[in-house]
Formats: structure tokens, sequence, C-alpha cells
């Protein structure tokens, strides 16, 4: 009875105690990105635990729904949530409104660290505003068994030897024409001006003027309208299928075969490499005849809400995203190029063979970010229904000049 | 001195159980009995919907800087969307769209009332299917329509490809998309209000019946000379709370086309939407609210004048 007794007092301190240690804990709100079943999650309650009296609850949002999700939380202007994720093209967008911390002070010697194009994407005004975590880099996956159906010959991983645009709408028509459920092309995300964007690119168009907020004269330019003619051409003529817009599905397609050439990011390449039965090759992007060969390439970062209750304890967090070990796990997690320049020495292991060999040529050779400009976010949204329009059929030129009028109007709040 | 304990005490007591009787007497309620019962619903229909309405109003007449700072700007939004080519396109759209959807939803959902209130075999498996779609989420429903629709893999037109009229493009169709809404939305919404009016069906004295056919009346007139007039109060609700419903349309439109293919489906509520989180204009946005409120009272009083119940209906 004795024992029970001091068995229970012990009991009764020691939840007390931890109790305490609990509640003296701040719990920190973060918002991000959906994949690979939460991931998230758990990455940054594993990192959190790195910090002293840090835990963090993380709400996830589906790719579709966290631009909007985050607006409506960073528009209420209010405390939560600490920490959020940021598209690398919008920091300059959040920036302007007031919704970013500068981190200069709590990573000083993130130019060391982070690789060059991450690093300009969190970067506005030569200050630090949104940590990178993890970056992007597209290409373009081959389906050998369809090519030799159609009898011919697929495009090799060799950047010397990439196909143009219009080798692959060639080679496209060849391959729809196996079937009605076959297409020839797809883009992973089909109505994405991160993806379209690297045809004009490629014809050398300027996607938006100096000053940051004019789309006239850049967006319906006859470069554009000529490179996005042939986007359009993909749809029309049969090459890719017009308004897949589930871009789970536009993966699953070529997953299972159905698709020739396909414009995914490297994760999908790693993804397509572990399904069995597909004969794959990993080649370069195609780039416009007597144009230049592009990459698109992006990143994924962290920013602190400038209001939050806890900024230190955000900051600290944020250090401890900046670890090489947090990389590592991102990495294991989402295998998409890592943003530290140590990670691609310590991952050696894993960043060897074609996919990384190519992965790491596009990065340095081809890579171009999307602008940073305060109005990212209208741009984008408005190209994104031009193009979708575009792929059921509307008139490019007209739609082109269409959208760069509204993009006139809506960017004009930014002009400073 | 009269002033006792005794006599004092008894007019007050006398008083209080007076008002004791009144505060739960059913035929007299007294004012703090009446606030009891109002108190919770008036505050909740205050806090949820009249000062949101009057924030509205008050935003629709300001304009917010980058950094949050407002500013008066008078009738600049009005104005300002008034000389907007796409927002009389939204207007007419969701105009188009109401014109049709409300009475064809309601039509449809009068016929299955029909259909369910005459008895018959399997009577309450009909009754619970036609509900059915109304138990699913907006969002499921717009995603599991948009791919059954979808142009490339869709089963609708897997099937239509078997016929002569081929693949179609619905959603991705200028012509088709707001047709498709249509569809959608009354698929999902047709048994809601057809519960309605079969509860009014239900209300129908059975001896109106029973007279007209001692009299001969055939079922045709006896549906025009007693079912309808004897449905107005019915349908009066049911149009209001349709209308209401479909000119605040925007799940679908959000969810499927975000307001294409070429403006064809973009209706003022995704309009709104819009203007407030993707191009961060707030002003313009609660004008736009603001707009399809008066849209919606002005169509609300409408049909109270065109429906008001005559005598004895």
């Amino acid at each position: 009875m004795k024992h029970l007794r001091e068995f229970t007092f012990a009991l009764a301190a020691s939840t007390f105690v931890a109790g305490v240690a609990v509640a003296d804990d701040v719990e920190l709100s973060a918002i991000g990105l959906s994949f690979s079943d939460g991931a998230l999650t758990s990455l940054l309650s594993d990192a959190a635990k790195n910090v002293d009296g840090v835990t963090v609850d993380t709400e996830l949002l589906p790719f579709g729904q966290l631009f909007s999700g985050l607006e409506v939380r960073l528009q209420a202007r209010n405390e939560t949530p600490d920490l959020y994720y940021v598209d690398g093209p919008l920091t300059a967008s959040y920036t302007a409104r007031g919704h970013l911390t500068a981190l200069d002070d709590i990573l000083p010697n993130a130019s060391e660290i982070y690789t060059s194009a991450a690093l300009q994407q969190g970067t506005v005004d030569g200050v630090l505003m949104s940590v990178p975590l993890e970056s992007s880099t597209v290409v373009m996956l081959v389906n050998n068994a369809l090519f030799e159906q159609a009898g011919i010959e697929a495009p090799t991983n060799d950047p010397q030897d990439r196909w143009t645009w219009e080798k692959v709408a060639d080679a496209g028509k060849k391959i729809s024409a196996l079937g009605e459920d076959t297409w020839g092309f797809n883009f992973h995300f089909g109505d994405s001006p991160y993806m379209a964007l690297i045809m004009p690119q490629s014809k050398g168009a300027t996607l938006i003027g100096d000053d940051g907020v004019t789309a006239s004269g850049y967006v319906n330019s006859p470069e554009f309208i000529e490179a996005i003619s042939a986007y359009s051409a993909l749809y029309s003529d049969g090459i890719a299928p017009a308004g897949m817009y589930d871009y789970s599905l536009a993966l699953e397609l070529f997953l299972n075969g159905k698709v020739g050439m396909f414009a995914g990011v490297v994760s999908d390449a790693v993804t397509a490499g572990k399904r069995d039965g597909l004969d794959l090759t990993v080649a370069p992007l195609p780039y416009f005849e007597g144009g230049t060969p592009v990459t698109p390439t992006g990143s994924w970062h962290i920013g602190v809400n400038p209001r939050s209750a806890n900024p230190e304890k955000a900051a600290a967090l944020v250090q401890a995203l900046a670890q090489p070990e947090f990389v590592a796990a991102y990495f294991g997690a989402r295998a998409n190029p890592p943003v530290l320049k140590s990670a691609w020495e310590s991952l050696g292991d894993q960043l060897d063979g074609e996919l990384w060999t190519l992965a790491r040529y596009e990065i340095n050779n081809t890579a171009v970010a999307r602008p940073s400009i305060g109005g990212w976010l209208e741009y984008d949204s408005i190209l994104r229904n031009a193009l979708r329009e575009i792929q059921g059929g509307a008139d490019v030129t007209e739609r082109l000049n269409a959208a760069a009028a509204e993009m006139d109007r809506e960017l004009l709040k930014y002009k400073k | 001195m009269t002033d006792s304990p005794v006599a004092s005490s008894t007019p007050k007591s006398a008083a209080k159980a007076s008002r004791k009787r009144t505060m739960l007497d059913p035929q007299r309620p007294s004012w703090a009995t009446l606030m009891m019962f109002l108190l919770p619903a008036i505050s909740l229909l205050i806090v949820f919907r009249l000062a949101p309405i009057a924030i509205s109003i008050g935003g629709s007449f300001t304009s917010q800087s980058l950094l949050g700072e407002t500013t008066f700007h008078g009738l600049g939004n009005y104005s300002n969307l008034f000389a907007d080519e796409g927002f009389w396109n939204s207007v007419r759209v969701t105009l188009l769209f109401n014109i049709i959807i409300n009475p064809l939803q309601i039509f449809v959902a009068f016929i299955m009332a029909l259909l369910v209130f005459a008895p018959g075999r399997f009577l309450t498996f009909f009754r619970v299917s036609f509900f059915l779609p109304m138990t699913m989420s907006t969002a499921l429903v717009a995603v599991m329509w948009n791919l059954l629709f979808d142009p490339n893999l869709g089963l609708v037109n897997s099937i239509l490809a078997q016929t002569p009229l081929g693949r179609q493009g619905f959603f991705f169709d200028e012509d088709q998309a707001l047709g498709a809404m249509i569809w959608i939305s009354t698929w999902k919404g047709a048994g809601y209000y057809m519960i309605f009016l079969l509860a009014g069906l239900f209300r129908i004295s059975e001896e109106l019946y029973e007279a007209a056919h001692v009299d001969g009346a055939s079922p045709w007139q006896q549906l025009r000379l007693i079912t309808l007039p004897q449905m107005k109060r019915t349908f009066l609700f049911v149009f209001v709370a349709d209308t209401t419903v479909n000119l605040l349309f925007f799940a679908p439109v959000y969810i499927i086309t975000r307001g294409g293919p070429n403006g064809s489906t973009d209706t003022l509520m995704y309009r709104a939407y819009e203007s407030s989180f993707t191009f961060v204009d707030w002003g313009r946005a609660l004008s736009l609210s603001c707009i399809l409120l008066s849209l919606v009272v002005i169509v609300a009083c409408a049909q109270m004048l065109f429906f008001k119940p005559g005598e004895g209906e």
C-alpha cells in the first residue's frame, strides 16, 4: 500500500513536471504543401526537435489550394501562420504586401550555403525574404516502347543531342496515331506558366517589361505568340491531351504507358524509374530550332510571418531547416534538386546516374527562373487562364492580347 | 405604522407572482421571455449576416494599399466596375444562368415530387434516390462530374464516342460549359427542392381532390386548378431560396472552369472571389459582393410580388 502511494505520488509529480514542460513549449503554426502522403508534417516536427521549446502544428494544403488558402490567411494580417510555404516567384509579391520577415540576420551565411538560383528566388532587392527548401528542374521522360511501336528513334539523354519542338511535334503525331487513348506528348502541369513559358523563352521572348508591371508588348510580342501557337498546335493536332488539369492524372497517364514524351520534374523521373515495365529514357527538354535551350527552374521556400507572436522561435526553426540533416530528410521524401551546396556532395551516391547528371547540367546551363515581380500571382493566374483557353482552341493572338491588357490593369498597383 | 414586514411584502410578492405568471403564460409572454428565446438567433444573425453585410457595404467605398492601409475611395470601385467589359460579361452570365436554371430546377423538382407523391411500389427507394445527390458536397459533385465529362478519359465521352454525336467538350467548350454547369447544379439541387414541394403537396386537403373527382375533373384539370394554386406559397419559398443559392453559384466554377472558357462561366461570385484572393483588390471584391446582394434582394422582392398568394390560397 505504501509503495502504491509512493508510486501514485511519483506519477502525479512526473505528470505535473511533464505538463509544465509541455506548457512551456511554443507551438508554431505552419502552412505547407501536401506531398508524399503528408511528409512535410513529420519533417517539420522532426526539425523542431532540434529547437528548444518549439513544436509545430502543420496545416497541409494541396497544390491547387495552396495559394488561395494562403491569401485568405495572410490577408487577415494576424499572427498566424508563423511560417508558411512560399513558391519562389511569389517572394516578391508577399514582400511587397508586407507578409514576409527579412531573414538576413537569421542566416547571414546564406550566400555561402545555398545554390545561387534558389537563393535568388528568395531574395528581394538584395534582402533574403524566404529560405529555400528544394529546387526544381524539368526533364523530358521518354517511353521507349511507344517510340518502338511507332517506328521512331527515341531521344537520348545527351544534352548535345537535344530535340527541337518541331521534332517533338512530328514524333508526337506518329505516337498519337497509335491509338485513341495514346498521346505523343504531355506536360505534367499543362496549364501552368512554370512549364509553358519555356516555349516563348526558347524563342527569345521577354516575359515582362523592365518595370515589372508592363505586359503589353511582351506577353503578346511576335515571339511569344509564335511560341504559344506551337503550344496550341500540340493540343489542336491531338499530340497532347487538352484539358488535363488534374496533375496526378497527367503523371499517371505517362506511368501507364499512354504518353510518349512527358515534361516532368525530377521527382516524376524518380517515380517513373520505379515503375515496373516502363522502358524509360530521361532526355533534355526540347527547344525551338534556331532558338535557345531553356529549362524552367523554381524553388519552394519557407517564410516567416512578420506578425508572428513568436518571431524568435520561428527564426530558430528556420535555422534548423537550413541544416544538411533536414535537407537530406526532405530529399528522402521528395527527390528534387537540393538547395544546399553541401547536399550535392553529401547526397552524392543518391545524385549519381543519368537523371541527376542531366538535372545538374540543366540547372547549371539552361535553367531560367520566372521573373521576380510583385504581381507574379496575378501574372501567373491570368496566363494560366489564357493557356487553358488556348488548349481549348481559342485564337492565340486574341487571347494573349486580352491577357496582356488584363495583366497591365492588375499589375498597375505594383508600380513603384 | 403600516409598513410591517408582512404588510409591505404582500404587494411585492403579488407583483412578483404576477410577473412570474406572465413570464410562464404562453398566451401573454413578457419581453424578457421573448428576448430570451430570440436573442441567440438575433445575435448570430447580426454576427454572421448583418455585420458582414454592413462591412461589405462600407468596404466597397474604400481601397486598400498593398500593405493593407485602407482609404476612402468614394464610388471609384463602382465606376471602375461599370467601365469594365468583363464585369458586364459576368452580369450577363449570372443572369443567363439564373434565368435558365431556376425554372428548370424547380420544374424538375416538381416532377420528381409528383412522381414520389403518388403511392406505389419502391416509393421510399425513389424518394431516397432523388434526394441522395443533395447529401454530397458541392465540391465532390463538381470533381465527379468533371471526371465524367473529361474530354479525354471521361465516361460520358467514351460512350458518346460510339454514337454519331461523337466526343463533346462540355466544360471545355465555350458553348457548352454553362449548360454543363446547369446540369450538375440541377442534378445536385433538384432533390433538395423536391422535399419542400413534396411537403407542399402533402399539405393540400384530400377533400379538394375528392370533390374534383366527383365533378369529373381530369388529372390535368386537378393539377392546374387545385395543385398549382394550392402550391403557391411553397413555390414562393422554393423560388426565392433557389434563386438566392444560384445567384451565389461559385464552387463548381472555381473547381472546374475558373470562369472560362472565354468567360462563359465567369459568374459574379467567382469574379468577386478572384478579385479578392487572386488580384488582391478588396474594394473591387466588396463592390461586386454588394452588387450581387442588391441583385438577390431585387429578384427576391420581384418573386414575392409575382407569387404573392391570393385569398384562400
